[in-house]
């Protein structure tokens, strides 16, 4: 039965390419809106993932990162004195207007972070400041006005270069080190600076405040047990483990912009078509061969027999479309990225997409195979 | 010994506010190796009752039994599998699979039949053989004649030696060279296998090969003689 499952396939080539265009195309788009979004989440919290910071102090219901307000700075005092609190720092986050080299100016999310005294760090843990150098390193922008950009930031502020000059907020700084890799999930790049720099860009917050606290456990202490130390402590702000602020900052960017209901009615629209395509061959691949089915029935196939063929068909389509798309999204995914959006595919979603293609393969030969299987065995002498 | 033996059957179709007596209580009963033509004019229902004599559609009335089996007492499922064991069936359009070589259709035949998987291809070679087509085993249909295309489904018919052949205008889209051929293949599988063979036709040259021809018209049989036109 499935010799002829796939003969019958192979038979009709030009339909058959329909069919796997139909398939390709909609796991390319289902591919595309997953990896899209996955890729956006990964920028929306990157910052907050890239810290080694187990417990985060924000401002009360701050919603995720890039909308943090700031609160005293004096309360880092308070966490290094908890007990448990092995290391704390504040970060600095703050939205400010960049010169553009040509003229006009470009909207910038400035972080002031502790750079360290050498470029290897202290103890190579991570607290919010830059990685990923191409230029430079995290100390580069220690003796003030120096300001480091990533690499797909600064194409979008004009092509400013490293040693480049420029104004923040009506600031001279420098260019001093750049990086690759580091996006917001924003239109408006990032930009680090030192925390004293970037106080004085972001004049905004208040000489006395800060806007994040980072702080460490000591061994032994759970994050989630320094949370509830630190909680106890410090009034009118949240106190939230790194995975909470991240998760919280991801659901944000999905639930509150709807932009995550946008991605799942893309993905559901892509499915939609495909399934239209693929059942719509599918079907006129059927009637052309309801004979065949009719005489299968005649000649005494069972149900299941008759069912085999046409799931079997369903399967090979969906196991080569699957194939095709996944050549597909490879090829779309690296010109996305060229053009600065990200795709995050993770392993977990090649397995989501194919069983989504399995599901739509079957979901449009439903009617071929009640078509099939409602056939009269006696219409065989019907010519 | 009596492969088919039918009596009183009827078909009445039902179809909103019409109702056609397709078949009006016919009686027929072919011995092993005996050949029977049922002609009659068109819409006489040679073709109903060859479905119902194929375990395909239900009598209205009355009863058939193939090999002593009575078909009134199976359900779909045993009817099928009785269609593939026991039954062969040549049409006037051939329904070939068009994606299969003349090899693939014949051993698609047999696997129905129930034929182990590692017999099937020397068999269905053997088939072919029979009819003379062994050298055309791996042609697509589409490369083939029709009467090379009807020796095809002969030999799928055939193939796996079933007892009972129903054929509904074997000959009707063959000339007269082709046509002769394939009576030639069935009547010699009658006599020398002792296989019941019933074949409906237009065709009056074919009752030359009849041991028995049975008239149909208006849903009722006419028994004739053996070996003539009645
Ligand atoms: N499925 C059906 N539903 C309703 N009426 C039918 C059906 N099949 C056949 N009939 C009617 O039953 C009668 C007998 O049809 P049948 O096909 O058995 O005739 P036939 O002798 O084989 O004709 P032909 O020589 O043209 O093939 C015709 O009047 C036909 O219209
Ligand atoms: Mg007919």
């Amino acid at each position: 039965m499935a010799l002829v499952a796939v003969r019958n396939l192979l038979h009709d080539k030009v339909r058959f390419l329909i069919t796997l265009g139909g398939i390709t195309v909609a796991i390319v788009l289902i591919f595309l809106q997953g990896g899209m979004y996955l890729g956006f989440m990964r920028n929306a919290a990157g910052m907050i993932d890239r810290t080694d910071a187990d417990v985060w102090v924000v401002s009360r219901n701050s919603p995720n990162f890039d909308w943090s307000r700031p609160f005293p700075e004096r309360y880092v005092n308070k966490v290094r004195s908890t007990p448990g609190v092995a290391e704390a720092k504040t970060l600095i986050f703050g939205w400010g207007f960049l010169r553009l080299p040509g003229g006009g100016t470009e909207q910038v999310e400035i972080i002031g972070y502790h750079p360290p005294l050498s470029g290897a760090g202290t103890d190579g843990s991570s607290w919010g400041e830059p990685s990923g150098f191409v230029q430079g390193d995290a100390s580069s922008v220690l003796g003030g006005d120096r300001i480091i950009l990533d690499e797909s930031g600064s194409r979008k502020l004009g092509g400013l270069l490293v040693g480049d000059k420029t104004e923040v907020m009506g600031h001279e700084v420098r260019v001093a080190a750049m990086t690759r890799g580091i996006r917001s999930l924003t239109t408006a790049p990032y930009v680090f600076a030192s925390y004293p720099t970037a106080k004085k860009l972001v004049s905004y917050l208040g000489e006395s405040n800060t806007v994040f606290i980072l702080a460490r456990a000591e061994p032994g202490v759970s994050p989630g047990e320094l949370k509830r130390r630190l909680a106890g402590r410090l009034p009118n702000v949240d106190v939230l483990t790194r995975s909470e602020y991240s998760r919280r900052t991801r659901l944000y960017w999905t639930i509150q912009t709807g932009m995550g209901f946008g991605f799942l009615m893309m993905t559901f629209l892509a499915f939609v078509v495909g399934l239209a395509i693929v059942g719509q061959t599918v079907y006129a691949a059927t009637m052309e061969h309801l004979r065949e089915y009719a005489t299968l029935k005649a000649l005494g196939a069972t149900d299941a027999e008759v069912r085999t063929i046409l799931w079997t068909q369903a399967a090979a389509s969906a196991l080569l479309g699957y194939l095709f798309g996944v050549m597909g999204v490879w090829w779309v995914a690296r010109g996305l990225e060229g053009l600065g959006m990200p795709v995050l595919i993770p392993g977990w979603l090649y397995v989501g997409v194919f069983c989504i293609g399995f599901v739509l393969c079957l979901g449009a030969s439903v009617i071929s195979v009640r078509k099939a299987l409602s056939l009269d065995p006696a219409m065989v002498f019907r010519v | 010994m009596r492969i088919l033996e039918a009596a009183g059957v009827w078909k009445v179709y039902e179809t909103g506010l019409i109702r056609v007596e397709a078949v009006r209580g016919a009686d027929l009963a072919v011995e092993a190796g005996e050949l029977v033509a049922v002609m009659g004019p068109s819409g006489s229902g040679k073709t109903t009752l060859l479905s119902i004599l194929g375990a395909m559609l239900s009598p209205t009335r009355g009863t058939v039994l193939v090999e002593g089996t009575d078909l009134s007492r199976l359900d779909p499922g045993e009817l099928s599998t009785l269609r593939r064991r026991r039954i062969g069936f040549v049409f006037q359009a051939f329904n070939l699979f068009p994606a299969l070589t003349a090899r693939q259709n014949v051993e698609l035949g047999l696997k129905l039949r129930g034929w182990p998987a590692e017999d099937v291809g020397e068999e269905a070679l053997k088939s072919l053989d029979s009819v003379g087509l062994a050298q055309r085993a791996d042609f697509l249909p589409a490369d083939m004649s029709g009467g090379e295309k009807q020796r095809v489904s002969i030999a799928r018919a055939l193939a796996g030696g079933p007892r009972f052949i129903l054929a509904d205008e074997p000959t009707g889209a063959l000339d007269a060279r082709n046509g002769k051929a394939v009576m030639d293949l069935l009547s010699r599988r009658a006599r020398e296998a002792g296989a019941a063979v019933v074949v409906v036709t237009h065709d009056s040259r074919i009752a030359a090969f009849m041991d028995r021809v049975v008239h149909m018209e208006d849903g009722r049989l006419t028994l004739g003689e053996a070996g003539r036109v009645s």
